[in-house]
């Protein structure tokens, strides 16, 4: 009896611990494919869409309806391919524009910079330079590839620094997500939409070679395949 | 037996209150985050290779960097409605929206309503303050919906926290600094009223925000 009570409040114990202060961890892919989803259904829903774009800005952003009706169409349940992106980090950006390049302050500054404020301002740099694949495009698609992101806190221990995927698809474009770590075993994802017609994600080394030469002089992208379960 | 039962109760709720007092936890977060915005602020490297070229960027910094942001003189909680109680957000219906949309809207509120104090005099102060903003993401389960804290300094700018409850209990939390004499810091209804009226006029929304002073 004593001891059934014992067990009965410790495991009210444990439970209370887990359910008040942590949380199971969920996988990183499961979250990124949850995103992409919601890439999909935000494309698809014409009344959201429409509130940013009026009558008189159809010069602007022409087409924009159609690029929107292609995301929608795609099917985002499962990925065909799934890639990890390794980005290089600012001191490769450095190396290779060529020191004589970069004023030697700024240079300086970086190697000064604490390990900390060195990862913050890499997250920011591959999380930018990512998101602008869409930067170079018309208009319409700059545009509605940020109106169609989305992001949100979840729980992910096994996240120990930034993880970069392109999720690719039969039928539906590719869609890039970011997950950042944070405190207590929480994280955040953002996903974007990839527009650029020149991305091609069909195999490791192609999606390698589009990186290098959207990036270029930036080389040293190392991509690999994630196994979709 | 009893006895133990006490002693591991008092247990259970020690580990509960040290781990999850919502509020103390956000506030020292936030405080935290607003320390290292104002050392940022006034980190002269930072601002010439990060920030520079901004219009009038050097001297909105140095402003902020010159504050005292160890304590507080007050602070104030701001909850959002429920989604349930708000019909539309900047002229979409929500029931018209599917939930995954009618949820980021009802998310960006925070974001729009810190933006709507930067931009209320000039744009550039918000751009600026941009730069040197800082969050993070953390577990709090107790947190439903999203949470502005606003914090005065008696020699500084004011800064504005938000927290938004994400998936599983984890939360994100980003911290922005506010122009001077924008916002009304003497009291819970002033700030209510103000911020009420500034959400009428730049979100052409109708929000009952409830408004507590937590020092």
């Amino acid at each position: 009896m004593r001891r059934k009570i014992i067990a009965a409040a410790l495991a009210l114990l444990l439970l209370t611990l887990t359910a008040g202060c942590s949380a199971k961890g969920g996988s990183t892919y499961e979250e990124g494919l949850r995103l992409c989803k919601m890439v999909g259904e935000i494309a698809g829903d014409s009344e959201y869409i429409s509130s940013f774009y009026s009558e008189s800005s159809q010069d602007v952003y022409g087409g924009v309806y159609d690029i929107a009706e292609n995301i929608a169409d795609g099917r985002y349940d499962r990925p065909e391919k799934v890639y990890s992106i390794d980005f290089p980090d600012i001191s490769d950006l450095i190396s290779s524009l060529g020191e004589d390049e970069v004023p030697r302050n700024y240079r300086r500054w970086i190697r000064s910079l604490p390990d900390e404020d060195y990862d913050l301002l890499n997250i920011r740099f591959a999380t930018s330079a990512i998101s602008s694949i869409n930067s170079g495009l018309e208009t319409a698609a700059v545009s509605l590839s940020s109106v169609c992101s989305i992001g949100e806190s979840y729980v992910d221990r096994d996240l120990e620094g930034l993880e970069i995927y392109i999720y690719s698809f039969r039928d539906g474009v590719p869609i890039a997500v970011f997950f950042i770590p944070g405190e207590d075993g929480a994280a955040s994802a953002s996903a974007v939409p990839l527009l650029s017609q020149e991305l091609d994600t069909s195999t490791e080394r192609r999606l390698e070679n589009s990186l290098e030469e959207f990036f270029s002089p930036l080389d040293r992208f190392d991509v690999s395949k994630i196994d979709i379960p | 037996m009893k006895k133990f039962i006490a002693a591991l109760s008092a247990a259970l709720l020690l580990a509960a209150l040290a781990g999850c007092s919502s509020d103390e936890d956000a506030i020292e977060r936030g405080e935290e985050l607003i320390r290292q915005m104002a050392e940022l602020a006034g980190d002269r490297d930072y601002v010439e290779y990060a920030v520079s070229g901004i219009f009038n960027s050097s001297e909105v910094l140095e402003k902020i960097a010159e504050g005292d942001y160890d304590e507080a003189r007050h602070i104030y909680r701001v909850t959002l409605p429920d989604m349930d109680d708000i019909d539309e957000i900047s002229g979409a219906r929500l029931d018209d929206l599917t939930d995954t949309v009618a949820n980021k809207l009802y998310r960006s509120i925070p974001t729009l309503v810190e933006r709507s104090i930067s931009m209320r005099t000039d744009s550039s102060f918000y751009v600026t303050a941009s730069y040197i903003s800082r969050g993070t993401t953390y577990v709090d389960r107790s947190l439903k919906e999203p949470v502005m804290y606003f914090y005065f300094y008696r020699d500084g700018n004011p800064a504005v926290v938000n927290l938004s409850p994400g998936r599983d209990g984890a939360v994100s939390m980003a911290a922005y600094f506010l122009p001077e004499g924008e916002i009304s810091g003497s009291g819970e209804d002033s700030l209510r009223d103000d911020l009420e009226e500034l959400i009428y006029d730049n979100l052409d929304l109708e929000l009952d925000l409830e408004v507590k002073e937590l020092k």
